[in-house]
């Protein structure tokens, strides 16, 4: 588990051009959307790219993304639980 | 007040405007659905031209873009006796993306792909036209940006006459990016409906022809627009739709109002527009207008829509009609509006076109039939009190040269961090809205206090556009198909304006232009057109081009009212 929060972390500095973040001032818990992080719709629909790109999960729309995007534990445990790569 | 001399609609459904029609009154349309389209996976439903219409008008040695625009403006120059080779005469272009889908199959320089300036320079020169073309790039208010131009124009008594024409084409690179915003509806779009989807991406172009208003005839006429920002988000309306409204209402008077037929809505289908719109109109006061759209029988034609909806609205008024709106049951918006679900007759002769695009710009058209009053042209003054240059060897305010420690790109997020660091989008930019961002930020940041939100505009002419994010956009569908919205949403060139906007609060006119070079006497035709129409109390204008990551240019500066 936590060799894929790394590895999803990068993919989301990376995807998102978080210009100067590193994985360890990203916490685990904390919201990504609104407060916290801050990402916008935009972001929204760039980690919908990344569940498809890299683990196989087709998300259809924002919408269905919401719960899961809550925080990076959420997105890492969505992805254990429904990766099909 | 500027009379439309005559028009052509040229589309799946037709290649004239009588064509058009007739199929919009028998309830046709050029949406199908299709598994997999242009080589990309997955279901789409598109308005797209049969093989052996296409067929009609596709010009050997030019793109189809280009092959749409010459058989438009040939087919509504045919109704007229207006000398196109006279230097009076305009040729103005309103399209989101142009060629932009040769790219995929030109991937080199020597394709069939030019920048939209250069393509409307090959179409001027084959057509006959001497002017410089202009071409206009707001997205999806492409059409109504053309218009408003092309009628200051006229009423500066620059030009006598112009051509505009709104076009975009299917393809690939369009479709790919609206599916990564989740934006496509997969079967037949149903604006403001409840069961709406999302859009359906169409193609084909439409043609106006203006000139100065001649009192004699009983003629259609362009009688006001406002274009403006509602500087909430790139991608995004805001939603309660006040920048639409505030449109709406500097058009439409009570008097006026009581003018009108029908609204013509902009009704692409998505749940955010079409609630944003229907807010809007009910906030304006057109909550009991009849309100009609088209996006179903074409699907979203982007630059087209914006000219080729208005033509068949005034069809359909010349017919003392007006027309369903195709394949809506049940209202699915939250602003109370009066959607036209079944043939109505009316006696009114005037009617207002509304539109909204990425990058946060909306606008208002009002025409009407027969003439009325000219409006007088407003005398202001302006003056320079600030200017910005960067190129690839450094950055230079009021002329004067400012240290910096890199070149090249690298300069930019250099001066954004120094300077700016305003928590903006700026890494997610590609290098043309890094570039016009930086530029305009330096001139903006603490500049615009003395000036009201709506009173603020912006002005931007460039030859290259996005063709670096185009690329970039491009590889990420060509092999396997990933396409990404924040590669997408820098392809189209006016976004930066939103991103501008947003930051500065620039909630008047923004307006992004390319021209065939960065011509100084063709950007200030346009500065001083603007400015006289417009009235801003401050605009930031200028060039910005990138090239390459290596040749770049800004060269801007910042306007403001002189106060008596």
């Amino acid at each position: 588990m936590e060799e894929l929060i790394e590895i999803l972390k990068l993919q989301i500095i990376d995807a998102l051009n978080l210009e100067g973040m590193t994985p360890d001032q990203i916490d685990n818990d904390a919201p990504l959307f609104g407060e916290g992080m801050g990402l916008d719709s935009i972001d929204a629909l760039e980690l919908i790219v990344i569940l498809d790109k890299h683990y196989g999960i087709k998300l259809k729309s924002p919408a269905e993304g919401k719960t899961v995007f809550q925080s990076i534990n959420c997105i890492a445990d969505y992805i254990q639980k429904n990766r099909t790569k | 007040m500027t009379r439309i001399a005559a028009t052509n609609i040229t589309s799946p459904l037709g290649l004239t405007t009588a064509e058009n029609y007739a199929a919009v009154r028998q309830g046709k349309s050029a949406l199908r659905e299709l598994d997999g389209c242009l080589g990309l996976p997955g279901h789409f439903c598109v308005g797209i031209f049969p093989d052996a219409l296409r067929a009609q008008v596709q010009l050997e040695g030019f793109s189809w873009y280009e092959s749409l625009v010459i058989w438009s403006v040939k087919e509504a120059l045919s109704h007229t006796d207006i000398p196109v080779s006279s230097p009076r005469t305009a040729l103005i272009l309103g399209t989101a993306t142009a060629g932009i889908g040769e790219l995929a199959e030109t991937p080199e320089k020597d394709g069939l792909y030019l920048a939209p300036g250069l393509a409307a320079k090959k179409i001027a020169d084959t057509l006959g036209f001497v002017s410089t073309p202009i071409t206009v790039s707001n997205a999806c208010i492409s059409g109504a940006t053309a218009q408003m131009l092309a009628q200051r124009l006229i009423a500066a008594g620059i030009y006598d006459a112009a051509v505009v024409c709104g076009a975009d084409v299917l393809s690939s690179f369009v479709l790919a990016g609206f599916d990564s915003f989740k934006a496509l509806s997969p079967v037949e779009c149903r604006p403001f409906d409840m069961e709406r989807l999302g859009l359906n991406i169409g193609e084909g172009a439409a043609t106006l022809i203006l000139t100065k208003e001649n009192e004699q005839a009983d003629d259609w006429c362009l009688v006001d627009g406002c274009l403006n920002n509602d500087a909430y988000h790139v991608s995004a309306p805001i939603p309660s739709g006040d920048g639409l409204a505030r449109a709406i209402r500097k058009v439409a008077d009570p008097d006026r109002i009581s003018l009108l037929a029908c609204v013509t809505a902009h009704g692409t289908a998505t749940l955010f527009n079409d609630q944003m719109e229907s807010k809007a109109l009910a906030s304006a006061g057109l909550g009991d207008i009849p309100t009609t759209a088209f996006k179903s029988h074409f699907g979203h034609t982007f630059g087209a829509s914006g000219i080729l909806e208005p033509i068949l609205t005034m069809c359909s008024l010349d017919e003392g009609k007006i027309l369903p709106l195709r394949g809506f049951e049940e209202l699915g918006v939250s602003g109370k509006i009066s959607i036209c679900s079944c043939l109505q007759e009316t006696d009114k002769k005037a009617f207002i076109k509304t539109q909204s695009a990425f990058g946060g710009c909306n606008g208002a058209v009002l025409y009407q039939k027969g003439s009325g009053p000219e409006a007088a042209p407003k005398q202001t003054l302006y003056e320079t009190v600030k200017t910005v240059e960067i190129d690839p060897e450094g950055l230079s305010v009021d002329g004067q040269s400012i240290p910096l420690e890199n070149q090249g790109a690298a300069l930019l997020p250099e001066i954004f961090k120094k300077y700016l660091a305003d928590g903006s989008r700026f890494f997610k930019m590609d290098l043309f809205s890094r570039l016009a961002y930086v530029g305009t930020g330096l001139l903006a940041k603490d500049t615009l206090e003395d000036s009201a939100p709506e009173d603020r505009g912006l002005l931007i002419c460039t030859l290259n556009g996005s063709v670096l994010a185009d690329r970039k956009h491009l590889s990420t569908f060509s092999e396997e198909y990933y396409p990404s919205p924040a590669i997408f949403i820098n392809t189209l060139p006016n976004v930066v304006l939103g991103e501008i906007a947003v930051t500065h609060q620039i909630q008047g006119e923004t307006t992004l232009v390319m021209l065939p070079s960065l011509d100084d006497a063709c950007l200030e035709t346009l500065l001083r057109t603007t400015l006289a129409a417009t009235t801003p109390s401050a605009l930031i204008a200028g060039f910005v081009d990138c090239e390459s990551e290596n040749v770049f240019r800004a060269s801007l500066k910042l306007l403001k009212l002189k106060k008596r």
